[in-house]
């Protein structure tokens, strides 16, 4: 039995410990909240307002749900005191953040470290890798992908919108799922155009950020990402030599991206069908197992000492280059980045870029 | 579990020819009246899909009658012809060997093209999913259309094809197909049966003989009409399309996936993916002034635009509420037949 302590009691906290309490080989003996009310969301369980105190209690693991200004110093924290990790995303505020948690991993390579990429463990996702390695569908041509929410009340004052405590805006906070999963079905991305803007919010971080991205063997991937998407959605469409895919929807413990299918279709250029309006099957799914095969991955990595699979260390660096690599080519700039929120009756011309683009996410 | 709604253009005329279609109705209600009129021939029957005894008498067809079950709602033939004597009629009726000389020849490239390939491609998704049987033999039972076989070895997947109580006079098409049809390589990694289930003296001893001619991970795809579709919920006995023998067992969506548990095979989908409830309603009563509709769906089909038809097709698809019904199912590890 994995005895497990989790950091930050917020929404995706529970979710872990909810999953936490389900596997049969974890049991969750410890949180940490600065929320006095956190505690009285899982009772009988013993709650620290400082994360630090956790560190230092007799753990397997630590699972990291806190703000993205915490993230990095207790991941690295908990792997020097010898826990394995499995941290939320984003991993980091930015690279540097992400780049001294792998320097940390580095010094311990007996624990596991894993960043919660989640979108990977989708029914729909995972549907989609399986149809296109079977390769009945020829080879990926091209994948466009919008990812957005409404921000919601109060959204201006909340701390994903603190550039100081966030470090990005809903590109890092969600955009960065959708990036992970181009990754997962065409590796690595080598060039990036893009245009980032904060176009509703009084907030310091984007709002809406879209990219275009290729791949070495010149597939292109179009993301827009955004918090001004008043009604939720989640959007993939994969566009191979034979057929497509295309994952609508994303089952939420809300709902509120709406129920998710895949559609499943062949190019159909026989007679007898209309041109352009092949057959489609629209898979659809009941159950969300995501975070339950997430943990169970991490479980299995940790008792059996295997490699992490999905959401490495390596995965984690790479996407962050590829954010950055975003808020770079629209000239925003690296670090603490300008994105400065202009009315549209603004004419003023924009600001110059500041540094020259980056074009390479390495 | 997942399920699957399908969007495409299909027309019930090419794939059922109305004149043709009804030649075979009419040679099949009255070679039923011939080859069923023992009543000595007949036996009683419980729920062919649950087993549950409670059922009541809902409706009579060509001096047939039709009960429904209390407990999971399928309709069924209560009297029905003993397995023999469908035997011999599925042998020698002139039905069916008006179906394998003039329906299969007047459809098979439609249906080959909107049904056979759609099979295939279903078949080839979802066992490379779920398919824990290797790359062994497939075979499908009770061949109406050969050329399936073409399609399903387009797939690359199975190592052999086999046809299992092909329509008799089909036998050297199947095998022109790349079927084998002598005997059975056993264990098989797949199985198909399409348009099968509705006219079995027994549907769980059928599906139980169809388990146990599987390897471990093998995989069963079966299509069926269910009784929960929406035209048979509609017309119900003015149905025109449903007689005897061919239509013994019209199981709901429930009562189907009782009786695959019951059969010892996991059901990994149960889809609805019909397109021709609302076309069969329309053709129905547009044949039969008799045929007596809801007002609202008289409403529906005479005032609204085909936009709208399709759009009801498509909930009726998204909710399990079309009568046409496919099931992909695994052979259970604790799967005994
Ligand atoms: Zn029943």
């Amino acid at each position: 039995m994995l005895n497990i302590g989790i950091i930050g009691l917020g929404k995706m906290g529970r979710i872990r410990a909810a999953e936490i309490a389900r596997h049969p080989r974890t049991q969750l003996v410890l949180a940490a909240d600065p929320d006095p009310a956190a505690a009285d969301t899982l009772p009988g369980l013993t709650v620290t307002r400082d994360w630090r105190e956790l560190i230092d209690a007799e753990l397997d693991a630590v699972v990291v749900c806190a703000p993205n200004d915490i993230t990095a110093a207790a991941v690295i924290a908990a792997l020097r005191a010898g826990r394995h990790v499995l941290s939320e995303k984003p991993p980091g505020r930015n690279l540097a953040e992400v780049e001294a948690i792998r320097r940390a991993a580095a010094a311990r390579p007996d624990l596991k470290l894993k960043f919660g990429f989640n979108h990977r463990y989708h029914a729909g996702i995972r549907e989609a890798k399986r149809i296109i390695d079977a390769g009945r569908l020829g080879r990926i041509l091209w994948l466009r992908g919008i990812y957005g929410k409404c921000g919601g009340p109060g959204f201006e004052h909340s701390w994903r919108s603190d550039r100081q405590r966030a470090g990005g805006g809903i590109l890092l906070d969600q955009g960065i799922h959708m990036l992970d999963l181009f990754r997962y079905f065409c590796g690595d991305f080598v060039e990036v155009k893009s245009m980032v803007a904060t176009a509703h919010w009084p907030i310091s971080v984007e709002d809406n950020a879209f990219a275009l991205l290729r791949d070495p063997h010149g597939r292109i991937a179009m993301l827009h990402s955004s918090s001004t998407q008043w009604k939720n959605r989640f959007h993939l469409e994969i566009f191979l030599s034979e057929g497509y895919l295309s994952i609508n929807g994303l089952l939420t413990s809300s709902r509120s991206y709406g129920d998710e299918s895949i559609t499943v279709a062949r190019k159909q250029f026989d007679d007898g069908f209309a041109t352009g309006k092949p057959r489609e099957e629209i898979i659809y799914f009941d159950t969300d197992p995501s975070w339950e095969l997430e943990l169970a991955e991490f479980v299995d990595c940790i008792e059996n000492d295997q490699p992490v699979r999905h959401g490495t260390i390596d995965d984690a660096l790479a996407v962050m280059r590829m954010v950055y690599a975003i808020y770079e080519d629209d000239g925003a700039g690296a670090g603490p980045c300008r994105v400065v929120a202009r009315p549209l009756a603004d004419q003023s011309p924009p600001e110059p870029a500041h540094t020259p683009p980056d074009r390479a996410t390495r | 579990m997942k399920h699957v709604v399908v969007t495409n253009d299909l027309r019930e005329a090419d794939i059922r020819p109305p004149e043709i279609l009804s030649e075979f109705m009419r040679l099949s209600i009255a070679e039923a009246a011939r080859f069923f009129d023992d009543p000595a021939d007949l036996i009683q029957s419980d729920c062919p899909a649950c087993a549950s005894e409670a059922h009541e008498p809902v409706f009579t067809k060509h001096g047939f009658e039709y009960e429904q079950c209390l407990r999971c709602q399928s309709v069924f033939v209560a009297r029905r012809p003993a397995p023999e004597r469908l035997e011999d009629y599925y042998r020698n009726s002139r039905a069916v060997r008006y179906r394998a000389e003039t329906f299969t020849q007047a459809t098979g490239p439609a249906r080959r093209l909107h049904i056979q390939r759609a099979h295939a491609n279903w078949l080839g998704r979802l066992y490379d999913e779920c398919g824990g049987a290797g790359p062994g033999a497939y075979a499908d039972v009770g061949t109406h259309y050969p050329m399936l076989f073409e399609e399903v070895r387009g797939l690359g997947l199975f190592a052999a094809c086999h046809t299992i109580n092909p329509l008799p006079g089909l036998e050297d098409a199947c095998r022109q197909a790349g079927a084998a049809t002598g005997a059975l390589p056993a264990p098989l990694a797949a199985i198909s049966s399409f348009e099968q289930l509705e006219h079995q003296f027994s549907p769980l001893e059928y599906l139980m003989d169809l388990n146990r001619l599987l390897a471990p991970g093998g995989m069963i795809f079966l299509t069926t009409r269910t009784i929960s579709g929406f035209d048979l919920q509609v017309l119900w006995d003015q149905a025109p399309y449903i007689y005897v023998p061919e239509h013994l067992n019209l199981l709901s969506v429930e009562g189907l996936e009782l009786l695959f548990g019951l059969a010892g095979l996991e059901v990994v989908e149960l889809s609805t993916p019909g397109q021709l409830d609302l076309e069969l309603i329309r053709e129905a009563a547009a044949r039969d002034p008799h045929v007596r509709l809801p007002a609202f769906v008289r409403y529906l089909l005479e005032r609204r635009e085909p936009r709208t038809h399709e759009d009801f097709q498509h909930f009726l698809q998204r909710n399990r509420l079309s009568s046409h019904v496919r099931i992909a199912a695994v052979k259970s590890p604790a799967g005994e037949a």
